[in-house]
This record gives C-alpha cells, sequence and structure tokens, in this order.
C-alpha cells in the first residue's frame, strides 16, 4: 500500500516537473527528485536482517531512562509501579513516613524520627546496648534508660505495603533500622511486629542486611561484591560489600532483559520500521508476552518464588546469573518447603550438616501451598491450570504489568470471574448453579473459594496463587483455613463439610466434637499455630466475611486474641478487625506492649463494651460466648487445653 | 487552492479540539501518544502551508519572473508539500507503534524535500528579481534577453 502511494507521488512530481519545465528540463529535474526520494525510501524499506533469538547475558544494561525515549506508555505504567519503587535512595520526593520529630515508643524504648534539610534521621536504641540488655533475659519494660544512637537514613525498601529504612555502615553494608513506616495505617511500626514471628526481647532482632538477601529481587541485575570475609558461628560471612545494581528497584529490565543490543540496533530506522511491518518479535530484547507460559512464568518467578542459587551458576562477586528468557532452574533451584530450602543450601555453599529445622515452616503449609507472599509461582505451579507448564496458562493470564492500576496489576476485567471464564467459559451462564451463592454475591466470585485469602505477608492477609478446590481434607491434613469458613467466620468446619457433600458429592470425613460445635475460625484461633491464626484473624477485617458472618460476636473472640496471642502481628491484625466494629475502642491498645499492660489495655476495652446494648450467647451457638465482652472461660480453657503454638517467623 | 487547504486542515484543528472536549481515548490516551503528536503536527504544517500557498499567490505578481516554467513548477511543488507533508503526519499517526509512526510517516520527508524545491525556486527568483533590470545595463539580464 505505501509503496504503492509513493509510487504514485513520484509520478505525479515527475509529470509536474515536465508540463512546468518542458519534456527535457522536466524530465531531468523530476527524475532527481525522484530518485531521491525513491531511493531513501526503497532504503527505509529494504528487508533487515532481524536475528534469531539468542541469550543476552552478556549483553550490558542501559536503564530505564533509556527506554523511556522508545516506549513513553509503558515507561510511564512502569513508572506508577510498586516495583520501581521496591528501593530508593531517601529523598523528600521518595520518603512516605512522617520525619517531623515523630516519636514511636516500643516497650519503654523511644525512637525519633527527624528531618534536617534533605536527610532524614533514625535515633532509637543503640545495637550493642540492646543486644547486651536482651541478653539479661528481662523484659525491655526493665532495661532502664535507653542508650540511643542517632542513624542517617540513605535507603528505602518498599513504598506499597511498608516502606523499611536503611543505614549504611563504613563497610558498605545496608542495614534494616528497627522501625518502618506502615502505609496501610500512616504510621511507624516495629519491625518485630511487622513480620509474623513471636515477641522478643531483641528490639533489633529482625535488622537484616540488604546487601545479603533483599538486594536480589528488589533490584534490577544486582551483583552482591563481597570485599572481605570473616568467621560468624562458624560459617565464612561477608565482611563488607560493594554492592552494585544495574538500577535501584525493578526497572524495565528485570522483565526484558539488558537493552544496550535492542538500543543500538533500532536507531537504525529501517530495522523498527521491518519489525513493524512484518510483526516479527526482536530478538534483541524479551517480551514475556511473546515467550512459552513456562519461560514467561519464570521471568516472574525469578523474583516470586522461593529459590536457593545454583552455586556452580554463580561467579564470585555474586552477580545474578538469570537473565529473563532463560531457564530459571539453570541458576536457581525453586524449593517447596524450609527443610528442603536448608538441604539445598548446606550442599550448595558446603555448609554441613544442614542447620536444624525449625518448629515450623515458614513459607508453606504441610500441604505444599505457599504460606506467604513472594512464593506466588509456586502457588500458580501447583494448580491444575498451570498443567506443569505446558497449558496455556501463565502468570500473564490474569496480571499485566503494564496495567493502568497498579495495585495487584491485574488485566482487564481480571478482578472478577473473567479471569476463569477466558478458559471455563461453561459456568458463564450457570455460575448460580455452580456457586449456589446468588451471582452477584461475593460467594459467587471464583477468587473467593479457589484463591482465598490464605496467605499471609506484611501485616495483612493475601490470596494465595494455588488455584484449587476448597477440600475439607486439605483443611484437616495442613490446618489450612478453609475457602467455606474465611467468609462463613461464625461456621463450624462440620457445617462447611456437610455443604460441600450435598452440593459437590463430597466424600464426607469424620470430624471430632469440637469441629462440629465449634466455629472453626474460633477454634483456630484458640488452638491452631499463628500461621493459622494470621489467616483467620485477617478475615475478620474482610468486608464479605463480615456480612456473612454478622459481628455482634466478634469482640470478644478479638479481645481474647488482642490479650492472649503472643504473636504481635496476629494482635495487630486483630486490632485492625476490632478498629473497623469499634475505632475508639481501640484507641489505647498497643499491640506491641507486654503481656501485663496488654491485659489491663484489653480489660478496659472489655468494661466499655459491658456498657454497651448485650449480645445474647443463645443466638451463637458455635461461639464460646460467656457474655458481650468475654468468651465462656471454662470452654475456652478446655479448649486451649490442645493448643499447638510452636515458634514460627514469616520473614515477608 | 490555498483557501481550500486552510479550510481542509483549519476543520481539522477543529476536529482535535473536539477530540480533546470528548476526552476520546484513542486520541488522548497515553498509548497514543504518538498519534496525538502526529495529528497536531499535520494539523498545524497544513494550515501553514496554506497559509504559504496563500501567500504565494498574492506575491507571485511582485516576482519578474523570467521563466514561467518556474513558475508553475513552484507552484505544483508547494501544493505537492502542502498536501503530503500533513497528510504524511496524519497516516503516520494511524496504526503506529508505541514510538514510532507507521508507514505513512514516509510522505513527510517526500513532501519537504518537495517544499525546500519550490521555497528554493521562489528565493531564487526572489533574488534574481532584486537585480537590475537588462534595460538598466545587468550583463546578466541582457544575456537572459538575448535566449
Amino acid at each position: 500500500m505505501v509503496p504503492l502511494l509513493a509510487l504514485g507521488v513520484l509520478v505525479i512530481v515527475l509529470v509536474q516537473c515536465v508540463r512546468a519545465l518542458g519534456w527535457r528540463n522536466g524530465t531531468l529535474t523530476g527524475g532527481i527528485l525522484a530518485s531521491l526520494t525513491a531511493s531513501a525510501s526503497v532504503w527505509l524499506l529494504l528487508p533487515r536482517e532481524i536475528g534469531e533469538p539468542g541469550s543476552l547475558a552478556r549483553v550490558p544494561y542501559v536503564t530505564s531512562e533509556t527506554c523511556f525515549k522508545c516506549h513513553p506508555h509503558h515507561y510511564e505504567t512502569w513508572h506508577r509501579s510498586f516495583h520501581r519503587t521496591m528501593t530508593q535512595e531517601a529523598t523528600p520526593e521518595t520518603v512516605r513516613g512522617d520525619f517531623n520529630n515523630q516519636v514511636l515508643v516500643v516497650r519503654g524504648i523511644p525512637t525519633t524520627l527527624t528531618r534536617e534539610g534533605n536527610r532524614f534521621y533514625m535515633e532509637t536504641a543503640d545495637p550493642t546496648w540492646a543486644r547486651r540488655m536482651a541478653d539479661t533475659g528481662k523484659p525491655p519494660e526493665e532495661w532502664g534508660p535507653a542508650e540511643l544512637r542517632r542513624f542517617e537514613v540513605v535507603r528505602l525498601v518498599g513504598s506499597h505495603w511498608f516502606q523499611e529504612c536503611m543505614y549504611r555502615d563504613e563497610a558498605g553494608r545496608y542495614w534494616r533500622l528497627p522501625v518502618s513506616y506502615h502505609i496501610a495505617s500512616q504510621r511507624w511500626v516495629h519491625t518485630n511486629g511487622a513480620f509474623l514471628a513471636p515477641d522478643t526481647n531483641d528490639f533489633w532482632e529482625k535488622s537484616t542486611i540488604w546487601n545479603e538477601s533483599c538486594v536480589y529481587c528488589h533490584n534490577t541485575k544486582p551483583s552482591k561484591r563481597p570485599t572481605g570475609w570473616t568467621m560468624l558461628k562458624g560459617q565464612r560471612t561477608p565482611s563488607g560489600y560493594d554492592t552494585q545494581v544495574a538500577e535501584l528497584g525493578i526497572a524495565c529490565e528485570a522483565c526484558h532483559g539488558p537493552g544496550e543490543l535492542h538500543v543500538r540496533v533500532n536507531s537504525e530506522p529501517g530495522r523498527r520500521f521491518m519489525l513493524q511491518r512484518t510483526g516479527r518479535p526482536d530478538p534483541t530484547v524479551i517480551n514475556p508476552s511473546r515467550l512459552s507460559p513456562q519461560r514467561a512464568s519464570e521471568v516472574c518467578g525469578h523474583c516470586h518464588a522461593s529459590t536457593v542459587p545454583r552455586a556452580s551458576a554463580w561467579d564470585e562477586q555474586h552477580t545474578d546469573p538469570y537473565t529473563p528468557g532463560d531457564d530459571l532452574e539453570r541458576f536457581l533451584f525453586v524449593f517447596w518447603s524450609e527443610a528442603e530450602q536448608r538441604q539445598l543450601y548446606a550442599e550448595q555453599f558446603r555448609r554441613s550438616p544442614p542447620p536444624p529445622p525449625e518448629p515450623l515452616d515458614g513459607r508453606f503449609w504441610p500441604d505444599g501451598t505457599p504460606l506467604t507472599t513472594a512464593v506466588e509461582f509456586q502457588g500458580m505451579a501447583m494448580s491444575a491450570c498451570y498443567q506443569n507448564g505446558q497449558g496455556q496458562m501463565s502468570c500473564l493470564t490474569c496480571h499485566l504489568l503494564h496495567a493502568e492500576d497498579p495495585n495487584f496489576q491485574l488485566g482487564k476485567q481480571k478482578a472478577g470471574n473473567e479471569a476463569c471464564l477466558q478458559c471455563h467459559a461453561e459456568y458463564r451462564e450457570h455460575i448460580e448453579a455452580h456457586t449456589h451463592h446468588r451471582a452477584d454475591s461475593p460467594g459467587s466470585l471464583c477468587y473467593n473459594c479457589h484463591m482465598p485469602y490464605q496467605a499471609y505477608s506484611l501485616l495483612a492477609v493475601h490470596r494465595t496463587h494455588r488455584i484449587h478446590s476448597p477440600l475439607v481434607r486439605d483443611s484437616l491434613v495442613s490446618g489450612k483455613p478453609h475457602a467455606c469458613n474465611l467468609c462463613h467466620l461464625d461456621k463450624t468446619l462440620a457445617w462447611t463439610q456437610q455443604h460441600l457433600v450435598r452440593w459437590y458429592g463430597h466424600q464426607p470425613l469424620e470430624l471430632n466434637e469440637e469441629q462440629a460445635t465449634v466455629a472453626a475460625s474460633v477454634l483456630h484461633l484458640l488452638q491452631a499455630d499463628a500461621r493459622s491464626r494470621a489467616v483467620y484473624v485477617g478475615a475478620y477485617a474482610w468486608e464479605p466475611a463480615r456480612q456473612a458472618s454478622g459481628t455482634a460476636w466478634m469482640p470478644p473472640v478479638l479481645l481474647d486474641v488482642m490479650a492472649r496471642d503472643r504473636f504481635p502481628a496476629v494482635r495487630y491484625l486483630a486490632e485492625k478487625a476490632l478498629a473497623t466494629l469499634d475505632k475508639g475502642l481501640v484507641r489505647d491498645y498497643d499491640y506491641m506492649a507486654g503481656p501485663e499492660q496488654r491485659a489491663a489495655q484489653v480489660e478496659a476495652m472489655r468494661l466499655r463494651l459491658a456498657a454497651a446494648p448485650g449480645l445474647d450467647p443463645q443466638n451463637h451457638p458455635t461461639i464460646p460466648l460467656a457474655s458481650a465482652c468475654r468468651l465462656d472461660p471454662v470452654r475456652i480453657t478446655e479448649l486451649l487445653r490442645r493448643r499447638t503454638d510452636p515458634d514460627v517467623s514469616i520473614h515477608e | 487552492m490555498g483557501w481550500l487547504l486552510l479550510l481542509l486542515f483549519l476543520s481539522l484543528g477543529a476536529v482535535l479540539e473536539t477530540l480533546h472536549g470528548f476526552k476520546v481515548g484513542f486520541y488522548l490516551d497515553p498509548a497514543h501518544r504518538v498519534r496525538r503528536e502526529m495529528w497536531t503536527l499535520a494539523h498545524a504544517h497544513g494550515t501553514l502551508l496554506a497559509l504559504v500557498q496563500i501567500a504565494f499567490a498574492c506575491g507571485v505578481q511582485r516576482f519578474a519572473w523570467r521563466s514561467p516554467g518556474r513558475l508553475r513548477l513552484a507552484s505544483f511543488l508547494l501544493l505537492d508539500a502542502a498536501v503530503l507533508l500533513p497528510g504524511g503526519f496524519f497516516l503516520g499517526g494511524i496504526g503506529h507503534a508505541e514510538g514510532d509512526p507507521s508507514y505513512g510517516v514516509l510522505l513527510v520527508p517526500v513532501g519537504a524535500t518537495l517544499l525546500l524545491v519550490a521555497v528554493a525556486l521562489i528565493v531564487l527568483e526572489a533574488w534574481r528579481s532584486s537585480r537590475p533590470t537588462p534595460e538598466a545595463g545587468h550583463p546578466s539580464a541582457s544575456k537572459e534577453s538575448k535566449r
């Protein structure tokens, strides 16, 4: 079409020249003009060698500012994403927390956040003093006046849920400071309570080194670069770093591969026109949507999977060897339990014997379902829909990394049932027959049953990425909260089973007396480990669950958690749920406080609740209530006797 | 023809304003930044070249055109440029890639070349008309008149 149009133009120009200047001069002038323009056009349209796809591993990185020149829209959608802001230098533009002389007192130790011009400071307990005091075994409230030290906050990690603050020591190590900004609640919080872990007296317990592990998933093409080594607890450990990254945060080249070659060859317009004309993929860059479902998912899995480095594939500088489009498992082992992680790590880095296993896995439920975020790849890989990467499903089936809305980065209409109906179209017209819930109700949203909120991280519960049918058997075996009971919080597991048998023909399993008489959520909050408790208590703030279950009976249950639980993150989630019922009630509650202080705070809340219109326990037979503000102490003691509450840590 | 082109490209400007007014996605969405830029250029170049056409028509009598052929050629080429340049920009905004206009934009350099030649012809003629006539004893003028 275009060549024809150009030819037409040239003929017209030639004719005009002849008409204007006569046959001889016109032909000459027109011929020169036509030749000039024709040769330029032909040069642009000449076929180019596009090349074949190959590894981009040795190509240099160019950073996102270069990508912007030709891909402004993709740059903009990335620029407003939380991937970009995963790691940033601390500047007035990037800092989310309030550094205007804010003071956070945690168990008697003050942390002060201040700003001087464009520099940010955190004054908090001196780490050496705090560790020494923790070793005394006394609780922090009895440590006396704190020895404080002032740190300059130079780097930030996170911008969606949390923003962690880091200072840099003289050895190039970036340390996570003990207080972070919780963006969701817009307040400063202590990191000991931000991760799911039991109460501790170690004020700096969660202070890890960014160069050690955070750097890998929160930046583009990182290279750890240890500068010296020391022996720590019998292990050879880096004593300093000169860590380098292609770009801070997760930038264009983290998913599309290094861009130098792509930029260089496409500075020639003819090549770009040829690619546009033929629609051929450009082998100088990776477009995950053109990769196979497995390779495309591995681009995400590079960070959204739990992995251990394959030592033989890494250099001495510990430069991440993975390039998008590569087979991920050439460089990283994907593991499916923390026990496997410890084993792999010991094998790869010659650390024997492997560290003893923790009492509970902090990343996976016992059936292998991921328990936390950043392990979504494994969740999807366990799903029947993924078909071991041989089917059509990949992360990009639902997610669009250049979506307009940076939250969850879902494709158009993929926040609803369209995500599933694109393959399971048979349910489109008969959704109620399948779900037994009204079509416009949360019970008919595929996600709520097949991807329920079974994962915990960063003081919030998240949807699991294992797409599966909710089976009572899975809950019994793994302790994983059942999807039905995450919405019907006041119903028993027996009630759930009864419906699943009737509606879907499931085989009934034998349940004990408690599972038949006590609401599953309450039973878990009293008896299960902290993982189940976190997930269940998170559901108490979920609006569809509150509509399905009613809220009148919730305060005594939540108050019990707020007083009793030894995991601050669980207490925080209980406080959050109670605040949605009565914000004023929780005003004086401190989920980080010691047990006695918390007990007093909760008792004060109970007294205030007792003054309110009463709640009739008879109306809630599955909840062991004594009154409107208190659970039945006899029943609770009985149930608590079978409580299993080992230590567990979720480091996400 | 100049007035006709002016009408055409002013109308295009009105259409673009309307697209702005109704916040039409295929023109204003960030993904169509190239289209917006190309069509704005089409409107601007078209209007400007239409005005050049009119100015040329008004001024043509002021030049002592010694070659009617060059006059016709300049006129033809100006007209071609007034169609090809904005036309190329307009087509470049249809079916474009994210960072590049579509093939239609190839008409722009063709139009630009023709415009340059046309303007060169006019400048040449203006320069020649500013020189003394053969009657005033200019050697080149007498040479031209002998032909």
